[in-house]
């Protein structure tokens, strides 16, 4: 492998060209027209305009990726998350086009993408679904033999489904058939196909997935889970592993089930395992593989020791794994917050502006994955997470309240960012206490201000105001005095004079 | 030195006296020594009766941004608010095409398609930053098209009300 293009941006593009640079390989970047100074264009090797901001007509444009490799001679992809990690067609194209995916095989991707395939798939590899009836049927007497074996409550949904049309959620056996009757009416007039299935409903389950790694010589380990229960409408906010619902035995078996998945899958490299957990039956169901590296893996680099992207080139590169499953252990605690510039006190509006003022946490156990720097402009153009804060400590109790210290020495002014309501989500008695079922944000942070921060007073703390007006002395240029007017519109033309240690 | 800022649309009054490494700074009556060194760019240390405190500052048009403890604090300039009636201001040149001065969430649409406005009339309220912020119009005429509702994320420069100028 002569040269590896990066088919992304922001945090995970900089977390890529971290690990090429460490093994000796030159990096190639792509970016849109609103990317020109983000930071993964900075750090790479090569950079290539790839065209305007929209994904559509960059990040996504096959052609122009494929084209950007062969312009630069670059022999490998590595497509990151998002995007085109994900598309069998993209894979199956570089690997046309000479170019190494560094990602699984085409048909793994495409087997894993398709819902109902993969669940039969895994079905039939004895790996644990969430209970239904097998195949939709429009044969009620069918559905509701099957249906009848599974303790509700049950949802009934729709094969055609999406949007919640069609999905009802059943108490009683006895309101099952009715309820099909009127589902199967309402799916037929939404999506003019009334095929309906039944599944057993897992309650506040807990999100909880399996990292594996699987080289092209047969060899494949778990790297213990990850839980990541704790989601807003669907996107991830804080992840931890070890779970704390998660007893060795259990582990085992989860890890194990996980790799016979990817095995079934025919997959190679990284990928993650996705089960849903219920607590009171300790059950688990597969629920999709994802044939990627996860926006969450630095828990799992923290607590293994081992390095998933650097691992993801070896294996592309054909090199077989260096470690067998008895070689692995977890070690202490970690927990990575997602720091998007979205701003909580509005409903997680999304922000954007320019980085005034930045300062990154550091210190012993303290990781930040970022694609942001100070004086950087961030656009609504994308994703927008920010970057991934993670700790790491001998046990849960340390990396939470390293996390919280961590968060507190986060500064960034500018943008909005939701550093505050992350400190009040961990240290919530129910996070203290492992209660990270999926319904945590709903029930336990729906009704978060800021308010408790501000304080009862109609005006900010003193020393808020002392700081404003010595930043407005001693920030201007010539003297500690001036009008105390603002005189200048950006902070980086009115930093005139200062003082390195000294007193004013 | 006084030094005047807004927070909330209250005033917030503070003096500094510049003594030997010292500063004597009054406000609420109260007088505050503090040692204050500005240890680089927008990063201040205080030590305030012996106790350090680190602050960490940045400011755009109009306002600034102070950090301490991690918790941010938005701090406006009366100049500003007096010189364009709101942070943001009259977000227009002239030809009737209103747009965004910051990127920001529409809180309020005060006029309607079909509506007369006239010159310095507020017409949308965008809150950036924690402040509301009236735009302007900054011609006389009749408003023929408006780009976003209450609760509508703008992003810098994007037009918002369209208006046909009479003279």
């Amino acid at each position: 492998m002569k040269k590896i293009l990066i088919a992304n941006r922001g945090e995970i593009a900089v977390r890529i060209i971290h690990a090429c640079r460490e093994m000796n390989i030159p990096v190639v970047a792509v970016y849109s027209e609103a990317d020109r100074t983000a930071l993964h264009v900075q750090l790479a090797d090569e950079s290539v305009c790839i065209g305007p901001a929209s994904p559509g007509e960059s990040y996504l444009k096959m052609d122009a990726i494929i084209d950007a490799a062969k312009a630069t001679g670059a022999d490998a992809v590595h497509p990151g998350y998002g995007f085109l990690a994900e598309n069998a067609v993209f894979a199956e194209r570089c690997i046309d086009e000479d170019l190494t995916f560094i990602g699984p095989p085409p048909s793994a991707i495409r087997e894993m993408g398709d819902k109902v395939e993969s669940r039969r798939l895994m079905k039939s590899a004895d790996i644990p679904v969430v209970p239904g009836t097998t195949g939709a049927a429009k044969d009620f007497k069918k559905v509701l033999k099957e249906a009848s074996s599974i303790k509700p409550p049950l949802f009934v949904k729709a094969s055609a489904g999406g949007g919640g049309k069609g999905m009802r959620i059943v108490e009683s056996i006895d309101d099952l058939e009715s309820t099909l009757k009127s589902a199967s009416r309402e799916a037929e007039a939404a999506f003019g196909d009334g095929t309906v299935y039944v599944e057993k409903v897992v309650e506040n389950p807990r999100h909880i997935e399996v990292q594996v790694l699987l080289d092209g010589h047969g060899a494949g380990v778990h790297l213990f889970e990850r839980e990541c229960s704790i989601q807003r409408r669907h996107q991830k906010l804080v992840e931890e592993t070890p779970s704390v619902v998660i007893t060795p035995a259990l582990r085992k078996k989860m890890g194990e089930t996980a790799v016979a998945a990817a095995r079934a899958d025919g997959y190679q490299k990284a990928g993650t395992v996705e089960f849903l957990f219920d607590d009171k039956s300790e059950d688990f169901y597969f629920l999709e593989m994802n044939t990627r590296i996860q926006v969450e893996h630095p828990v799992t680099e923290m607590t293994t020791g081992v390095d998933l992207v650097k691992w993801q080139i070896r294996i592309a590169r054909g090199e077989a794994l260096a470690f067998e499953q008895k070689d692995l252990a977890q070690r202490g605690h970690s927990i990575e917050c997602r720091i998007y510039a979205e701003d909580p006190a509005t409903g997680f509006m999304p922000s954007s502006g320019r980085i005034l003022y930045l300062q990154e946490p550091s210190g012993p156990g303290v990781r930040n994955d970022s694609g942001i720097y100070g004086g950087y402009e961030v656009t609504t153009h994308y994703d927008p997470i920010l970057s991934k804060l993670v700790t790491w400590d001998e046990n849960r109790e340390g990396a939470r309240r390293k996390m919280i210290t961590a968060l507190e020495n986060y500064v960034i002014l500018g943008i909005k960012n939701c550093t505050l309501y992350l400190r009040d989500l961990l240290a919530h008695e129910a996070f203290v206490e492992g209660k990270t079922n999926t319904d945590f944000i709903p029930k336990y942070m729906s009704d978060w201000s800021d308010a408790s921060w501000r304080g009862e007073h109609e005006v900010p703390p003193d020393e808020v105001l002392v700081a404003a007006a010595l930043l407005e002395s001693l920030e201007k240029p010539g003297a500690a005095g001036g009008s105390g007017r603002y005189e200048a519109p950006t902070p980086w033309q009115t930093v005139g004079r200062w003082e390195i240690g000294g007193g004013a | 030195m006084e030094y005047e800022f807004l927070y909330n649309g209250k005033s917030c009054t503070i003096s500094l006296d510049k003594g030997d490494g010292h500063y004597k700074v009054s406000l609420n009556d109260k007088v505050i020594e503090v040692d204050a060194s500005l240890v680089s760019p927008g990063e201040l240390s205080m030590i305030i009766d012996g106790r350090s405190v680190r602050a960490f500052g940045a400011r755009s048009d109009g306002w600034r941004v102070i950090c301490i403890g991690g918790v941010q604090w938005v701090l406006g300039d009366p100049a500003a608010e007096e010189s364009s009636g709101g942070a943001g201001g009259a977000g227009g040149t002239g030809d009737g095409m209103i747009t965004t001065p910051m990127p920001g969430k529409i809180v309020a649409v005060h006029v309607k398609v079909g509506d007369v406005v006239k010159k310095q009339q507020p017409l949308i309220v965008v809150e950036a930053m924690k402040m509301q912020n009236d735009i302007l119009s900054d011609v006389n005429g009749v408003v023929r098209k408006i780009h976003f509702e209450p609760g509508d994320q703008a992003s810098f420069g994007e037009p918002l009300i369209e208006i046909e100028v009479s003279e």
